[in-house]
């Protein structure tokens, strides 16, 4: 006869099953964990080829309208209203090794040469934001002393990075245009262009290409010439001129900075690992399409430009503007950055896409509120027309400023924005989630809640905090990646300087 | 990472769902020795009830996965306080014996 006190099977599948709940809880605890620690899905990162996993299905959010807000005559940008451009010419002209032709702020606008003459007139506070980038730059290297054996390690990843952007030994790739674009483009070009099925089998090869170079996206679109430069041709130099006739299409690509340490910018991330990526994409996509019979020229990051990407980028679908003036992709968020090729294939374009971007961050302006240098616009709606189209103001002479002020060795960025944005998330179930659910969602209901969760679960440091000491305190906007430590690799009890 | 592994993944969801399966097992036993009889109604309730719980420490852990400790701590305190009053209310709902339907 049975002990009373002994366990029959039915009590052991009643309280084993009931213990197995709790197990069954921490075992969805652990896959969640190791969801959101896994690598895998840091966004443009996935070990699936090509990154599969993370398309956004674009299809139910093209638009047949323009994607930009034209409010007026609109024109093509000079090249003086870049402010690379512009400071570059100034700062050659501050440190010219002719006396007679160097120029300093004592000499006033009035003698500075056309074009920036007109414009720091007509903005004498970009000016006055330069001189005082130029003193911060001077205590940044001062600084940068002091921070040195902490942050050398990220020096060195971006230092190695740059390295492939400017070559001093011929090492730059892709190379840089000589002569006219009609000769350029279509140098090396030995044969009558490859006759494709279709415009539709042409753009759909392109992209495979471009997927193999390593491009996480890839859109299409006609150019419209009012995203081309005026005032300057590479090759050519300072010059007017028309948008070629042979760039009637553009090919935007777009990868992601790598996850770790763009999310602990300014300090820890670098334009220069996605940049040299994107150069090497550039390149390589213009030798295959020249060697297939048609022209190409890469435009590419930093400064070799004949075109104004980002809009070009949200033409081809890629994205919207948000409100720090970058495209925001529904795959990378604000961690996207973008090249383009011109050329004279014929191409099916893309269309452009509205998955709620803007309206998202016309309520978010999260962005706004962390800014250290206080450009971003924190308008209720794009409010700013530059050149016939109505955008978010950023004040770039001020963000530029606090590239030169940060903890680094060197003015290279601050990019807090991209990091700090809401869309800047880890490709994991619960973020692709948002993802695909607010844009269909016509109540604006889940972005609301979403930006509930935003701000109140989530961390992120006062602007203020981002800057140096004694006026903030270096802070990132995570911990830096362990492998950009250098306390976790290094022994400085040596006498190393 | 364990569920990255080749072997350990798929047996972990293996076990995870023999687990799952068990705790239901226990749970029907249990609702049977409370005198508690469940309509497929009540079944679906109480199921939902488990796979929000679910999903909401998965989220949570998620979230300090990927080191966003405040927002998964705030996430499962928020949501974890809601799903208990719901846990509650549920409770109290499937104690009241299920009314017999007049024929």
């Amino acid at each position: 006869m049975p002990n009373k006190n002994d366990i029959s099977r039915r009590n052991f599948l009643k309280w084993g099953g009931l213990a197995g709940g709790a197990v069954g809880l921490a075992g969805s605890a652990l896959a969640g964990f190791e969801s959101g620690r896994d690598t895998s899905s840091n966004t443009g990162w996935e070990r699936e080829k090509y990154g599969h996993g993370q398309f956004f299905n674009r299809k139910p959010f093209e638009i047949d309208t323009s994607p930009h807000e034209i409010v007026g005559a609109t024109r093509r940008i000079n090249y003086e209203e870049n402010i690379f451009n512009r400071n570059r010419d100034l700062y050659q002209l501050l440190h010219a090794k002719d006396e007679t032709k160097r120029w300093t702020f004592k000499n006033g606008v009035e003698q500075l040469p056309e074009p920036i003459k007109s414009y720091y007139t007509q903005n004498p506070a970009a000016l006055e934001e330069f001189k005082l980038a130029l003193n911060r730059a001077k205590k940044q290297r001062t600084y940068w002393k002091d921070v040195k054996k902490k942050y050398i390690l990220a020096d060195a990843w971006s230092h190695a990075h740059a390295s492939a952007l400017y070559g001093k030994h011929g090492a730059r790739f892709p190379d840089e245009p000589e002569g006219t674009p009609e000769e350029w483009d279509f140098r090396g070009i030995q044969h009558e262009p490859l006759p494709f099925k279709s415009p539709g089998h042409a753009s759909e090869l392109i992209k495979k290409i471009a997927y193999s170079f390593g491009a996480t996206l890839v859109g299409i679109t006609k150019l419209n010439p009012d995203w081309v430069y005026q005032g300057k041709l590479r090759g050519v130099g300072k010059t007017q001129f028309e948008v070629p006739k042979h760039w009637k299409y553009a090919i935007v690509f777009a990868i992601p900075h790598e996850w770790e340490a763009m999310y602990a910018n300014p300090t820890y991330g670098t334009s220069y690992d996605a940049y040299s990526k994107l150069r090497w994409i550039g390149g390589k996509l213009d030798a295959f399409i020249r060697h297939i019979g048609y022209a190409a020229r890469p435009h590419v990051p930093p400064t070799s430009y004949e075109i104004i990407i980002p809009p070009l980028a949200i033409d081809a679908g890629l994205g919207e503007l948000g409100r720090n003036g970058i495209v925001i992709t529904p795959e990378l968020g604000a961690n996207t950055r973008i090249a383009a090729i011109t050329t004279n294939m014929d191409l099916e374009p893309d269309k452009p896409i509205h998955v709620g971007i803007r309206e998202f961050c016309n309520k978010c302006k999260i962005c706004a509120d962390t800014c250290p240098s206080g450009a971003i616009s924190f308008d209720d709606k794009p409010s700013y027309v530059s050149r016939g189209y109505k955008k978010w103001y950023v004040n770039q002479d001020k963000c530029l400023t606090v590239w030169n002020t940060v903890a680094t060795s060197h003015p290279r960025g601050c990019r807090v924005c991209l990091a700090v944005c809401p869309y800047s998330r880890k490709n994991n179930w619960i973020h692709t989630l948002a993802r695909e659910m607010d844009p269909r969602d016509p109540t604006g209901a889940v972005a609301t809640a979403m930006l509930a969760m935003q701000k109140n679960f989530f961390e992120y440091p006062d602007a203020q905090e981002f800057l140096p000491q004694p006026d903030g305190s270096d802070a990132t906007y995570h911990d830096g990646p362990e492998w950009l430590k250098t306390e976790e690799w290094c022994d400085f009890n040596t006498n190393w300087e | 990472m364990l569920l990255q592994s080749t072997i350990m993944g798929p047996l972990f969801w293996m076990l995870l769902g023999i687990i799952q399966l068990a705790f239901f097992v226990g749970l029907r036993l249990f609702f049977k020795d409370k005198g508690l009889q469940l309509s497929w109604f009540r079944w679906s309730l109480v199921a939902g009830w488990w796979l929000t719980t679910n999903i909401t420490v998965a989220a949570a852990f998620t979230l300090i996965g990927e080191n966003e400790s405040r927002a998964g701590t705030y996430f499962l305190a928020f949501f974890g306080i809601g799903l208990l009053i719901g846990g509650a209310a549920l409770w109290t709902f499937i104690k009241k014996p299920i009314k017999p339907v007049n024929k």
